[in-house]
């Protein structure tokens, strides 16, 4: 320890010495607030990076409200208007740099910037769905198993859950939504109930993960002697477990996997869109996935193939970063 | 006496699971719109007779009034070379009317039938019928599990190998700020869906597409290992229980009387490794789909997507059970592992 640190120091004397602004600046500001950046833990580090991600895919989905793709200038009628060339057919004038485009174009000629906003579409409401499915479902199975224990609601809710989790998330819903609209007879016309059943099939397949989470929560929780000290007064059992337990208690871990399951929402519709529009959103809609699938014969290091690969696993990772900062900030010192 | 009433119990859970789980499946099969309970196949009219159910669509059905005949009036000489349409009469709720006898079509079967007869009947008899290829059904699917179960099953082997390597190099790296960037670039590579590990991997001409050699199950071992997660979630999972166990008074005592450290952590360690790979099977026969179809392996996730696009829901329901056999195998297997390492569950302490 530094010999001056023990000598008392009045604190009014340091905040009659305390400089300007500029002053600070020129005292070491600058390293105080590098100092500050590596006290940082990773948890606030992800904290923002996961919420900056958020506020990105939210900004993306309003913006793609007033973009229509088909309004979009394609390559060629730039390429009519700006007399720009780079030769050769229509392919490859597409998935490719192009002045005038931030970012180029994308596998259909339209500027990749913006189909790569209007692509949110395919993904964000149904992932909200998603998320509704799960966490109602999955927040009240748990609850009602840890809470009512040892009896023929707990065994017959975890029995429920085992079933559901031995079906793979990916083939359960690829089953449901590839079997429903191989009886469609225009399947481009029923992307809202496609991707409807996907957030659906996915919800309820992400249901056992979040009641197991809830489960041993409520379940450790029951133990506490505020839940007992609430029972002698008489509370009744929903006040209990509503109020006391999931409101007060658990709202850190609903929130944690509200966050991951809105990412692997992303992660999954754009595997299936990737895979072909039998799977996922059909051709005619932009997704992260068949953008990517679109381009697959660019060049590695260009725009088309990196930009919609970036927002994907930037995206998935942000939000799972949120998760876990998350749980990280809100659940300490609450078990 | 205890363990065998436990081993019985954990059979009896892994069966019902099994049945339950096809009998949910079927049922979401049933109500979908190819539900297999609609009239599809035409009648066979050498062996129809007046009173048997019919249908006049996927879905109207009614009763045969009668044979198949020739509208009235029609003459033409029945000498194989004309093509002669006949006519049938169908009761279809009280009002008789007449259809022509190629369009009529014979019911599907009761979900009873289809599901305790086709299916679990032609489990047991080991003949559940042709697939959409004219296979056997469950030859097709024993076919594509030699593909799929060793790409899953290396998958899961290399990405704890790897885990187990990299625990040990972050625990042993002295630096904790460089050990904190070397995690969070693990994850980010990890967190990478297996599709755009595929496509990248593809494009750097790291693994080569389309192949037809032993390199395509490689690469799907490799992208299903790393990507998806299933390295990073591994990797902190491992980690916490490596910390957790490393900071028990018995470890710290092993230690300090000189002890090999490995032998007296890894029954330790082996419980919650077994619980993680069990649970990741599951995922990791999810993720398979797509990476068999970014190489083209013929194995179960290929042949999901094309039972599901075809649509052979007899095809698809027989691959869904096997996933979940599978999946409830392995889930099996840990529980019997945790009876015979950990003594408590034997005697009741723990679960």
């Amino acid at each position: 320890m530094n010999p001056e640190d023990l000598i008392h120091k009045d604190p009014k004397d340091e905040v009659a010495a305390a400089p300007g602004l500029a002053g600070r600046f020129a005292q070491g500001a600058t390293q105080d607030i590098v100092k500050t950046i590596l006290r940082w833990r990773h948890a606030d580090v992800r904290l923002l990076f996961g919420g900056f991600v958020l506020l990105l895919v939210v900004a993306a989905r309003i913006g793609a409200i007033f973009i229509d793709v088909d309004q979009l200038q394609t390559y060629l009628e730039l390429e009519r208007q700006t007399g720009f060339s780079a030769g050769g057919g229509f392919q490859t004038t597409n998935c490719r740099a192009v002045p005038g485009l931030l970012l180029g174009n994308d596998r259909n000629g339209y500027s990749l910037s913006a189909t790569l906003i209007e692509s949110t579409q395919a993904f964000f409401v149904p992932a909200l769905i998603s998320c509704g499915i799960a966490l109602f479902f999955g927040t009240l199975l748990g609850a009602v198993a840890g809470y009512f224990r040892g009896g023929i609601l707990e065994s017959g809710t975890k029995l429920m859950m085992t079933v559901i989790a031995s079906y793979p998330r990916l083939i359960l819903v690829i089953v449901a939504v590839g079997f429903f609209v191989a009886y469609l007879h225009d399947p481009g016309r029923a992307v809202g109930m496609r991707l409807l059943l996907m957030a659906t099939m996915l919800g309820i397949a992400y249901v056992p993960v979040l009641a197991l989470a809830i489960y041993q929560k409520v379940g450790a929780f029951q133990r506490e002697q505020f839940i007992e000290a609430a029972r002698a007064h008489g509370l009744s059992d929903a006040r209990i477990l509503g109020y006391h337990i999931l409101w007060a208690n658990c709202m850190p871990v609903v929130a944690r996997h509200f966050f991951y399951l809105f990412g692997y929402f992303i992660l999954v519709e754009t595997s299936l869109s990737y895979l072909g529009p039998e799977y996922g959103v059909p051709g005619s809609i932009p997704s992260w996935g068949n953008l990517l699938a679109g381009c697959s014969k660019g060049e590695l290091f260009s725009p088309a193939v990196l930009a919609p690969t970036a927002a994907i696993v930037g995206s998935i990772l942000g939000l799972t970063f949120l998760g876990d900062a998350v749980g990280e900030r809100f659940e300490r010192g609450r078990t | 006496m205890k363990t065998a009433w436990l081993v019985g119990q954990k059979f009896g859970h892994f069966v019902t699971v099994l049945f339950l789980s096809s009998l949910v499946l079927a049922g979401l099969l049933w109500f979908s719109p190819g539900s297999p309970g609609k009239a599809r196949e035409p009648v066979i009219w050498d062996s129809a007779t007046v009173g048997d159910a019919v249908c006049i669509d996927a879905t109207t059905c009614g009763t045969l009034r009668s044979l198949p005949h020739r509208a009235e009036g029609d003459t033409t000489p029945d000498d194989g070379f004309n093509f002669i349409k006949k006519f049938v009469e169908v009761d279809v709720e009280g009002s008789e009317d007449t259809y022509e006898s190629g369009a009529v079509l014979a019911p599907g079967p009761s979900f009873p039938t289809w599901f305790f007869g086709v299916f679990w009947g032609g489990v047991l008899t080991w003949d559940i019928g042709p697939a959409f290829n004219g296979e056997p059904v469950l030859d097709v699917v024993l076919l594509g599990a030699t593909h799929t179960l060793p790409i899953v099953f290396g998958a899961l082997v290399l990405a704890v190998l790897v885990t187990l390597l990299l625990v040990a190099f972050l625990t042993w790296l002295p630096f904790p700020s460089m050990r904190g960037i070397l995690r969070t670039l693990l994850l980010v590579l990890s967190i990478s869906p297996v599709f755009v590990l595929g496509f990248l991997m593809t494009k750097a001409g790291v693994l080569p597409h389309p192949v037809l050699t032993w390199i395509a199950p490689v690469a799907c071992v490799v992208i299903l290992s790393v990507g998806d997660s299933s390295l990073g979630e591994l990797l902190l999972q491992l980690e916490n229980e490596y910390r957790r166990l490393r900071s028990r008074d018995y470890i710290h005592a092993a230690g300090l009387r000189g002890a090999s450290l490995f032998k007296h952590m890894l029954p330790g360690l082996l419980l919650p490794l077994s619980s993680m790979s069990a649970a990741k099977i599951a995922f990791l026969l999810g993720s398979v789909v797509i990476a068999e179809n970014i190489y083209a392996v013929q194995g179960l996730g290929t042949l999901s997507l094309k039972a599901a696009t075809k649509p052979d829901p007899l095809l698809l329901l027989t691959l869904t059970v096997f996933i979940t056999f599978v999946v409830a195998l392995v889930s099996l297997v840990r529980d019997l592992l945790e009876i015979f390492i950990d003594p408590r569950i034997r005697r009741g302490g723990a679960h």
